[in-house]
């Protein structure tokens, strides 16, 4: 009884075996595919970069589509929660970027004065009336990540205006001696 | 036949002419003490000049031009005509050494565009611009809006009569309390207050939009300027586009309105006379004019099909309505959205409302609410003499802070003035479309600079023609002086050439 036991036992892991071994490759082949799909995604829907210029010459045509775009970041970011607003220039314009704060963790310059910020590129859609945003033109971005880091502008004293101005404002105050009772 | 000026003219000319140009260099040290603040080294170098050689220049014309003759009617506005180019080119010294500007006649654009409360810029990489330089192109409109002679008026001169030829010269022709300088110090006063209390609201709203509190200080202490003084420069590129946020937006709103409102209404509100709201003609004229020209505006979107939702609709609408109406030039979109997807139409729309502007006797520019009643109301005067028996007795009532009887001096007054702007308007007009714009382009453009309002379809740039920034400055300075000044400066000028002794 034992022995015949096995035996059915055996049979019926031997036809198991042989279904797993049908099912792993047409699984594994699905696997890979998506991964391969979801690798390749983002480079067919936005391949290059779009400029501040485009977006906005060409607003209705790009509207609602995902663009590539890279600018250096303005002032800073506006923190909003759990997303922001970044001001991304890229030259031309500055266009509002609206993503998640996590997103721009790595920011550490924002353009002004004395500094030249990050350049940010983004991945997302462009919205040529963004109905969240109160018909702003944006982009809501789902990927965001430095690409160049900024730097502290080095600013070099003019010493010929320098020397200049102060020749001026001596002539000035030798003036206003001189003439001061006919001021 | 015409007098020629004896040299006691150009003395008394050049003399007060001095005068105002010693405070447009004291003017300077503000922005010279943010640059120490910032530590701004460079721009301090920049200052230190631009004030050494404002005031050498007006020290030199005080001295030399010294005369202690009053000032006629043709003298004092002779020197606010002056007052005002004088103003531009020595303002234009920082503003070009800071390197923002692709030429001097760029400085000198922005410097008028400043002082005329316009907002038209022709600044290269704004972002990147020192604090210091920034707020000299933002304290420039207020003292424009405030008047540069007013101004002088406070500080510099005594209560004289030709104290208010000057002031009359530089277009603000009401007598707020018995004396003018008591009037310009009203006019601080309202304007100190407003800076307070306008910032203070601003700044909240920006530390809740995100900005960092320096930034957000520096930032709304400028916005006030630019939106009391209905000017329209803004720190950064992007105009109120930057701060993406509706208070921000709500605020700067309230503010063009404060500032495009008569000074007069504001010391009536002041002295409890609210009723003078309701009852006021330039209040009543602003209600029907926003009415209308939101509606064409409106209706071009809805053809266009440009917003979606209401609320995009409306706040968008509604926004760069209120910034032309004011004469102010902030905006929520792009400059080339207005050619690209507002359309002909909605241009329109916002012309009709730059070309008519904000209160006499405020920051704004264009033919003013008080002319456009005024002159409708002759129009239904004269409708209704023609309806009624040739003996019937017709009176036309205007209320303006009290009951005035419309006679023809006041018509005749409002129909040159309007006959100026529309011939202003479409000089700016012809020019642009001799250099390959559309009509609606140039005619915007035209517009915005003539009733210095600061608005762009996108003609404005640094690369703009030579010859449209010379017509744009132009523009700018008789718009804001509105003529009879420069009128008067060109007889003179004239009568040096032509006239006899």
């Amino acid at each position: 009884m034992g022995r015949v036991e096995h035996r059915v036992q055996r049979t019926e892991y031997r036809e198991q075996s042989t279904e797993r071994a049908r099912i792993v490759p047409v699984f594994s082949f699905v696997i890979t595919f998506l991964l391969f799909a979801v690798c390749c995604l983002p480079l067919a829907h936005a391949a290059e970069v779009v400029s501040s210029r485009e977006m906005i010459e060409n607003s209705k045509e790009l509207d609602g589509k995902t663009v590539l775009y890279r600018g250096e970041l303005i002032s800073g970011v506006f923190n909003r929660g759990d997303y922001s607003w970044a001001n991304l220039h890229d030259g031309y314009a500055a266009i509002g970027v609206w993503c998640r704060t996590s997103q721009l963790a790595d920011v550490k310059f924002a353009g002004d004065y004395k500094n030249t910020g990050d350049t940010i590129e983004v991945e997302g859609v462009f919205n040529r009336a963004c109905a969240l945003h109160r018909g702003e033109l944006d982009i809501h971005a789902f990927r965001a990540s430095v690409v160049e880091r900024g730097f502290v502008r080095e600013k070099k004293t003019d010493k010929k205006r320098a020397k200049f101005s102060v020749i001026v404002f001596a002539v000035l105050l030798v003036i206003i001696m001189v003439f001061r009772n006919r001021l | 036949m015409i007098l020629r000026p004896e040299l006691e003219d150009y003395k008394i000319v050049g003399y007060y002419l001095g005068k105002v140009t010693i405070g447009i260099g004291l003017c300077m040290l503000i922005p010279l003490a943010i640059a120490r603040f910032y530590a701004e080294s460079q721009p301090m170098i920049y200052f230190l000049l631009g004030i050494s050689l404002t005031l050498l220049i007006g020290f030199s014309l005080a001295v030399v031009c010294h005369t202690k003759s009053d000032l006629e009617t043709r003298h004092a506005m002779a020197v606010s005509a002056l007052s005002w180019l004088m103003a531009m080119f020595v303002s234009a010294v920082p503003l070009y050494l800071s390197g923002h500007f692709g030429s001097y006649l760029d400085a000198c654009f922005e410097a008028m565009s400043g002082y005329a409360t316009t907002g038209l810029s022709l600044a290269q990489d704004l972002d990147h611009m020192a604090k210091s330089i920034n707020f000299w192109r933002h304290l420039m409109m207020f003292l424009g809006g405030q008047g540069i002679v007013v101004i002088a008026l406070t500080f510099l001169f005594r209560g004289t009569a030709g104290a208010f030829r000057m002031y009359a010269g530089e277009a603000r022709d009401e007598k707020i309390l018995p004396n003018v300088v008591q009037t310009s110090r009203f006019i601080w006063m309202v304007s100190i207050i407003y800076l307070v209390i306008g910032s203070t609201a601003l700044f909240a709203s920006a530390m809740v939009g995100g900005l960092k509190p320096i930034n957000a200080i520096f930032d709304s202490v400028c916005i006030f300027i630019a939106a009391f003084d209905t000017g329209g420069f803004t720190p950064h590129s992007q105009n109120i586009l930057f701060y993406h946020n509706f208070s921000f937006e709500m605020i700067t709103i309230v503010l063009m309105v404060l500032g495009a409102m008569n000074f007069a209404l504001h010391y009536a509100l002041w002295s409890g006379n609210r009723k003078e709201l309701l009852k006021n003609i330039e209040i009543v004229t602003l209600s029907i004019t926003v009415t209308a020209t939101l509606s064409i505006a409106a209706w071009g979107l809805v053809e266009n099909g440009v917003y979606a939702g209401l609320f995009p609709f409306f706040s968008k609408t509604f926004y760069q309505l209120i910034s032309a109406h004011t004469g102010t030039g902030y905006s929520t979109i792009y400059p080339r959205q207005f050619t690209n997807e507002w359309g002909p139409l909605s241009m329109l729309g916002i012309m009709i409302a730059m070309a008519i502007g904000g209160s006499v006797c405020s920051t704004t520019g264009g033919i003013k609410l008080l002319r456009v009643g005024v002159i409708y109301k002759a129009l239904r005067q004269d409708i209704k003499r023609m309806l009624l028996p040739e003996t019937a007795v017709l009176m036309q009532k205007v209320h303006h802070i009290k009951n005035i009887i419309l006679n023809d001096r006041h018509v005749r007054s409002a129909a040159l003035i309007l006959l100026s702007y529309s011939v202003l308007y479409l000089i700016g007009t012809i020019v642009g479309m001799l250099h390959g714009f559309s009509l609606s382009e140039a005619s915007f453009e035209s517009i915005s600079a003539s009733a210095n309002v600061g608005l762009s379809c996108g003609i404005t740039s640094p690369f703009m023609p030579t010859v449209m920034k010379f017509v744009y400055i132009f523009q700018m300075w008789a718009g804001r002086l509105e003529f009879m000044a420069i009128f008067v400066l060109a007889g003179m000028i004239l009568s040096t050439i032509k006239g006899r002794r």
